[in-house]
């Protein structure tokens, strides 16, 4: 992201083509693809014009989520600096939180998914928050009940804390 | 953001989270309780229960160490009883082969636990327990020592024979009353069991038994001449007779106390005959510290050396060789420090010969055709 962003007089956007797992192209501007870590250290090395990354690990549906994702980040982390240049307060952070927390509110398989993709993609602060969320998961939940959460087969053949 | 179709590739998807990557699942699990892996995770699945474990136990090759579940509270007794259970029965495919068990310093252990323990070192499933010593490690000489109770063997010929050690995590502090019972446990397993292979004595600099075992430096002594260091190795793991010691700056060394000595009995040979007198003792003494009393009986021509009682400051700063002149010969002197008993032996081998006991009488007769000859024409000196 840059530094210097000034909203009255916006540059034209250059932007990224991501092609999903399932043959979707995804084209974004180039500050929010430059969110994943991945993406990032390859950049440079691309030329201009062949800006296009195939993210065969990463579905559609996920990587739509992903950039929309990212997208919020940006523009918050944009809306949170100007704010603190023009020295008003602002409660952008807690927004973001909030944000985020209702983000990765979904369903235990998407949640693998954007784990999986946030992984594969590097994005450090998305894959903290959902490893975050699957800890919290797993906090006050009885084994079964994970195993039902998580849709996971019972593969052992002893309990440890079975009674005799 | 655009999205457009291109093409249909395959679609491919499996969710699976028993089969996340390890490092993703260390990663969430590290954000997980203690007591939550311990109670939860580790009943999910296979997957989840070998991460967990990874999350809960140190373990090397055959070695389970409790330091994580020290904070593990006594309500969870039970639990880690089963833990145990399972973990040393080998039930858990990551922990096959637990042969040692690592306490940490502290750690919740009724004498059920203790007993368990016991039991699996008798049945030889369990060869080394490694408590920690020193201070602040309160108990656990008490625990080391019901130990030994438990282990008391029926049959002394018993081949799987345990072995406990006491660690010392501190190096520095040298004798505490509990490194002192630690070490107690040690020798009390050692009269119960003969030994019959060599010992071998493994000197570390700080907590070797928690660093991988042969990235780190140990240093090896054996009673019996040089370890076939393949047997070493093998029985490291597998309850050989290892002991640990401290390691310490002056091992190998001269011991500080032989060397604090404020006497000893230096010995200088090779003075020639018509030279052996007391002046002569005197000077050349003088030149190794203060002379206490020139033994006399060696100041006859049938010894091989001169013997003085000195008073020497510093053992190290003492000539190895003095030069005597006399009318421009030069006579090159050893000086030979007694250490008690044993004696420093300087000469090679030929040299050697020539003054040892059965050459005495030969030197006898050297020694009367030299005086004779030089009876003629040389006064001595000094």
């Amino acid at each position: 992201m840059k530094d210097s962003f000034n909203p009255s007089i916006e540059p034209p956007k250059k932007t990224v083509t991501l092609v999903s797992s399932d043959g979707y192209d995804f084209e974004v501007e180039e500050e929010v693809a430059l969110e994943s870590q991945v993406i990032k250290d390859g950049f440079e090395d691309k030329a201009v014009d062949d800006r296009e990354y195939l993210l065969f690990n990463v579905h559609s549906d996920t990587l739509e989520l992903i950039i929309k994702y990212c997208e919020k980040h940006v523009s918050s982390r944009k809306s949170i600096s100007a704010a603190a240049a023009s020295s008003s307060s602002s409660n952008g952070e807690e927004a973001l939180k909030e944000w985020d927390e209702h983000f990765i509110s979904v369903d235990t398989n998407t949640l693998y998914d954007i784990l999986m993709a946030a992984d594969y993609l590097n994005i450090k602060s998305l894959l903290d928050l959902a490893i975050q969320k699957v800890a919290d998961t797993i906090h006050g939940r009885s084994p079964e009940q994970i195993r039902k959460k998580f849709n996971i087969e019972n593969d052992s053949i002893i309990d440890p804390w079975a009674s005799e | 953001m655009r999205k457009k179709a291109k093409k249909s590739l395959k679609k491919e998807r499996k969710v699976g989270w028993e089969d996340l990557p390890e490092d993703i699942m260390l990663m969430i699990f590290s954000k997980v309780e203690r007591k939550c892996l311990f109670q939860t995770t580790y009943s999910v699945c296979r997957s989840w229960r070998s991460m967990s474990s990874l999350k809960l136990f140190c373990r090397r090759k055959g070695c389970l160490s409790l330091a994580r579940l020290k904070d593990i509270g006594n309500d969870e007794g039970y639990q880690l009883m089963k833990l145990l259970k399972m973990l040393i029965e080998g039930l858990d495919d990551k922990f096959e082969h637990i042969t040692r068990l690592d306490f940490p310093e502290h750690l919740y252990l009724s004498d059920d636990h203790l007993y368990y323990v016991a039991q699996r070192v008798r049945q030889g499933r369990l060869k080394t327990l490694c408590f920690p010593a020193g201070v602040d490690r309160e108990g656990w000489a008490e625990v080391g020592a019901t130990l030994t109770k438990l282990l008391e063997p029926t049959n002394p010929h018993q081949n799987t024979r345990p072995h406990i050690e006491g660690r010392v995590s501190n190096p520095l502090l040298v004798q505490t009353q509990n490194d002192q019972a630690a070490m107690e446990v040690t020798s009390g397993a050692k009269q119960t069991w003969e030994t019959v292979r060599p010992t071998i004595r493994i000197r570390s600099n700080q907590m070797v038994l928690n660093a991988s075992w042969w990235s780190s430096t140990v240093l090896c002594k054996s009673s019996r001449g040089v370890p076939d260091w393949r047997w070493v190795e093998q029985n490291l793991m597998d309850g050989g007779e290892i002991q640990f010691s401290r390691w310490n700056l002056e091992v190998g060394s001269i011991p500080n106390a032989v060397l604090l000595a404020k006497e000893a009995n230096i010995k200088f040979f090779g003075v020639p005959l018509h030279l052996r007198n007391c002046g002569i003792a005197e000077l050349l003494a003088k030149e190794c510290g203060q002379m206490v009393k020139i033994d006399e009986e060696s100041l006859n021509w049938c010894s091989s050396c001169i013997r003085v009682k000195v008073q020497v400051k510093e053992f190290g700063s003492d000539p190895r060789i003095l030069n005597v002149e006399e009318r421009g010969y030069v006579f090159p002197i050893w000086v030979v420090i007694e250490l008690d008993g044993s004696e420093e032996r300087p000469f090679p081998n030929g040299e050697e010969e020539l003054y040892g006991e059965d050459d005495q009488n030969r030197i006898d007769e050297m020694a009367v055709s030299r005086i004779e000859g030089r009876q003629v024409d040389q006064r001595i000196p000094l």
